[in-house]
């Protein structure tokens, strides 16, 4: 039997899957990418470094401000110029405004909705309190990515060097009186998501993430299975495919897919979530079994998000010097490169930046183009009583995909 | 008398970021019973399954397939939106040249939101007007005449920077000069303005737009 869902709905962009089903189980599985090449990698290439965070911003509507702070970041480390360390925390601080706005969106609206049924609450109720939850959520958290970087999608705040100008105090105050009342919808939330029903497959697949001493968000070292290192090492040894049935190329580690996002961040870093969030994940007994428990995890990490948040932006009346510049030319060619937490996992850059200041080649690897070959494999799991009916194929094999919240934008640029 | 509308979103080349804004300033009105969704890319089903009052169309035109789906959409939407740099200049990918068609170069529209991304603002207004069954106003404003509104202190006369204010359409409530820095276009051109002007400042001014080159230069049509 084949299974086919041409377009499929809820994820970010234009793409389906196929599976074909023999007496033995799974024999093929695919997920098409439809969504149209947009070059922008080469569009980059003779461009000044400075205007290099507002058009990779360009590439995704979800995820943009991960895009204009890791090209910051990746310019500035090779050009020698690292901005103040309140400058940093700040545009750290909008880069997990954007974690929050769209594990909101993919939590409560994407990927709950695949498993409500099978919940203890009521489908409708839970609906409904899912969808009224992630507006509060959303729009605290993208009013206040407009407060730090002017906007939530494709901030104008962000450039090489720091950031244009101070954040919007008065508008930081207004949003901290609310926070209280956000970070409860956040805890409800997660609540919610913990009733649900989770199936217990695919098991958890072997990752990687960012490195540093916190969390998991930004820098130049990565961790991948056995791998840890610099970044740049890494994505120079890994290697990409483009199957022919797909506009977005497929990432491996000797042959093996691999997950980026809130599974590996949270296997490897739990302890280091705010103790807040891992309270509420202990009190429920939760311990990660299959990747559909990374609703869970995200749900805990806009918790540990806004709490990041709150801390920093209470401090900015502290500091009066936002405006920072790098040096126009580094007057030599340089690569540049630098690895971001992205909602759904790690995105890798790399810059070859010439004497003159312009770009020379850019490379943009986002997490989707490992995680398209995981779930490709996470296939071979689905349970083969929900094999024989056409309907629990393409509702597993739909769900396969979502746990990863797939960003096809990203894949294809 | 108000309507309820059936809207529906169609995405082509581009970035989700306009359909994401448009989620947003719609779930209100969903929750209150006044819009439905029909097929809606990245929120439900995107396959078009019927008729639908209001359509929003995101992106440019790359491929074959995008062009046949849209002109498939325009026959079952009664009011067609073309919203973002993309749809209608062309966006990043126009950069390269001959990469993507504009939705225009395709098919009629009924009305334009400039922005990259458009502000929920705007979709409240257009959705608060057709429910009304009024036609919502046409944009004509330029970024100069919102600086000014909002009281932003203008960061070329001060500043000495470029900025493409005087050629942009407004709506973005003066977001780049309230953050110390000249407009770099994502909005795209005001009708009837020139950039003639500020190329003679700075003929590299254009360089820095996100939208299509040409069609800042052409204009609006």
């Amino acid at each position: 039997m084949e299974v086919k869902i041409h377009r499929l709905g809820r994820v970010e962009g234009d793409g389906g899957i196929e599976i074909v089903i023999g007496p033995a189980g799974i024999e093929e599985s695919r997920v098409y990418v439809y969504e149209a090449k947009r070059y922008i990698e080469k569009a980059l290439r003779g461009r000044h470094y400075s205007e290099v965070p507002d058009i990779t911003s360009r590439v995704c509507g979800l995820c943009p401000t991960s895009y204009s702070v890791v090209s910051s970041t990746a310019i500035e480390k090779c050009l020698g110029c690292e901005p103040p360390e309140h400058v940093v925390r700040l545009r750290r601080a909008a880069q997990l405004c954007e974690w929050v706005n769209s594990h909101a969106v993919h939590v409560a609206l994407l990927h709950a909705p695949d498993l409500i049924k099978f919940g203890k609450r009521d489908p409708e109720w839970a609906r409904i309190e899912l969808a009224k939850a992630a507006y509060t959520i959303r729009k605290w958290s993208k009013t206040m990515s407009k407060a730090l970087v002017g906007r939530a999608i494709h901030p104008v705040n962000i450039k090489v060097g720091g950031l244009w100008s101070s954040p919007k105090a008065g508008l930081v105050k207004t949003l901290l009186r609310s926070f209280d009342e956000v970070l409860s919808t956040a805890t409800r939330l997660l609540e919610i998501v913990l009733e649900l029903k989770r199936p217990e497959w695919p098991p958890l697949r072997e990752g990687g993430s960012v490195l540093e001493e916190s969390y998991p968000l930004l820098g130049q070292e990565v961790v991948l299975m056995n791998y840890s290192g610099d970044a740049l090492s890494l994505y120079t040894m890994l290697e990409k495919e483009k199957p022919p049935y797909s506009n977005a190329p497929r990432l491996r580690h000797k042959g093996k897919a691999f997950s980026l996002g809130p599974i590996p961040r949270y296997m490897r870093f739990d302890h280091r979530l705010r103790p807040e969030a891992r309270d509420l994940l202990k009190q429920a007994g939760f311990t990660p079994r299959s990747m559909a428990d990374s609703i869970v995890i995200r749900a805990a990490e806009i918790i540990h998000a806004l709490l990041e948040v709150r801390d920093t932006v209470e401090e900015i009346d502290r500091y009066r010097v936002w405006n920072t510049e790098c040096p126009k030319a580094p007057g030599e060619e340089k690569v540049c490169f630098a690895a971001i937490e992205a909602p759904r996992g790690i995105l890798y850059h790399r810059y070859v930046i010439g004497a003159d200041g312009r770009v020379i080649e850019a490379e943009l690897l986002p997490p989707t183009v490992a995680n398209l070959a995981a779930a490709e494999e996470d296939m071979n799991h689905i349970p083969s009583e929900l094999l024989r009916s056409r309907e629990t194929a393409e509702w597993a094999s739909a769900l396969i995909v979502r746990n990863y919240d797939p960003c096809i934008s990203c894949a294809t640029r | 008398m108000v309507r309820k509308l059936k809207v529906a979103g169609l995405k082509l080349a581009s970035c989700s970021g306009c359909l994401a804004t448009i989620a947003d300033a719609l779930l209100p009105y969903i929750l209150k019973g006044d819009v439905e969704l029909g097929c809606f890319a990245l929120l439900t089903d995107p396959e078009m399954d019927g008729e639908y009052d209001v359509g929003f169309v995101e992106g440019s035109v790359a491929t074959e397939e995008q062009e046949a789906e849209l002109k498939e959409f325009r026959k079952r939407v009664k009011f067609l939106i073309a919203v973002g740099a993309c749809a209608l200049f062309g966006g990043p990918q126009s950069i390269n040249p001959g990469i993507a068609k504009l939705v225009e170069d395709v098919v009629g529209v009924d009305y334009r939101i400039p922005g990259c991304p458009i502000e929920e603002w705007q979709v409240k207004e257009v959705i608060n007007h057709l429910m009304r069954g009024t036609r919502p106003p046409k944009e004509t404003e330029t970024l100069c005449t919102e600086c000014r509104r909002m009281n932003v202190q203008c960061v070329a006369i001060t500043e000495g920077l470029t900025c493409l204010g005087p050629a942009v359409m407004a709506g973005c409530s003066a977001l780049c000069p309230s953050f110390g820095r000249g407009c770099y276009g994502c909005r795209g051109p005001s009708p009837g303005t020139s950039v003639k002007p500020i190329l003679e400042l700075d003929p590299n001014a254009l360089n820095k737009a996100i939208v299509s080159q040409e069609k800042v230069r052409r204009g609006w049509r």
